[in-house]
């Protein structure tokens, strides 16, 4: 897992409808163990969306291994 | 951004709830075992999955309104009966619950939404971050907690 000062965990929380969590700036899978136990704490999840940073990392270690 | 998750908002932390009233002009009573309403179920709405109504004006704990008189509404805490953990809330709205809805809001969406922060800035909090807690336009609860490596 890869994170930067810009990293950060955002939670929405609206009147109606559902709570959204948001990892900002954190690559590679490692990211769901950072949310996951606020998630069990809040409720039920409905959905989990991997954006395109969560397979960053796991690219970038294909490559280096390609180059040795 | 590496992954968003959705959640539907329930009730398991009592403390949690117990902090997230006195914003709302709220109170918790703990062990409050009636909470005042119109006194009949007329039929008009759907009773919770579980409930009858002879459940109706019981509960465990109540929530009431800081500044109530006589004729307010207050709020029934009892355990959920459709199978899943937690707690959900009993509560009339009608007339406005005489005071009592413009603190908890529609569906009770306002006391939900300071509960849920609350759990989420406790739990942040245990995790060790530091968490900000802002109000977007559009009413909704903002938190942010950076991550370190």
């Amino acid at each position: 897992m890869h994170q930067n000062d810009e990293s950060e965990i955002i939670v929405t929380i609206p009147e109606e409808g559902s709570i959204t969590i948001q990892v900002v700036n954190v690559k590679g899978e490692g990211c769901k163990d950072l949310t996951a136990p606020l998630e069990r704490k809040l409720g039920v999840k409905i959905s989990d969306t991997p954006t395109k940073e969560m397979y960053e990392e796991a690219r970038i270690g294909e490559r280096t291994n390609n180059r040795y | 951004m590496s992954h968003v998750v959705a959640i539907e908002k329930s009730i398991t932390d009592l403390d949690a709830l117990r902090r997230a009233c006195p914003g709302l002009g709220l109170e918790f009573r703990e062990g409050q075992r009636t909470y005042n309403w119109y006194g009949t179920h007329v039929g008009d709405y759907p009773l919770p999955v579980g409930f009858t109504m002879e459940d109706l004006g019981k509960c465990e704990h109540a929530i009431v309104v800081q500044d109530a008189n006589a004729n307010t509404y207050e709020v029934g805490v009892v355990r959920r009966r459709d199978g899943k953990p937690g707690y959900t809330l009993l509560f009339d709205f009608y007339a406005g619950g005489f005071g009592l809805m413009p603190c908890i809001g529609k569906d009770a969406g306002r006391l939900l939404k300071e509960y849920s922060a609350e759990v989420s800035i406790a739990e942040l909090k245990r995790m060790g971050r530091a968490v900000t807690k802002h109000y977007n336009e559009n009413g909704d609860v903002v938190l942010r907690a950076k991550v370190r490596a």
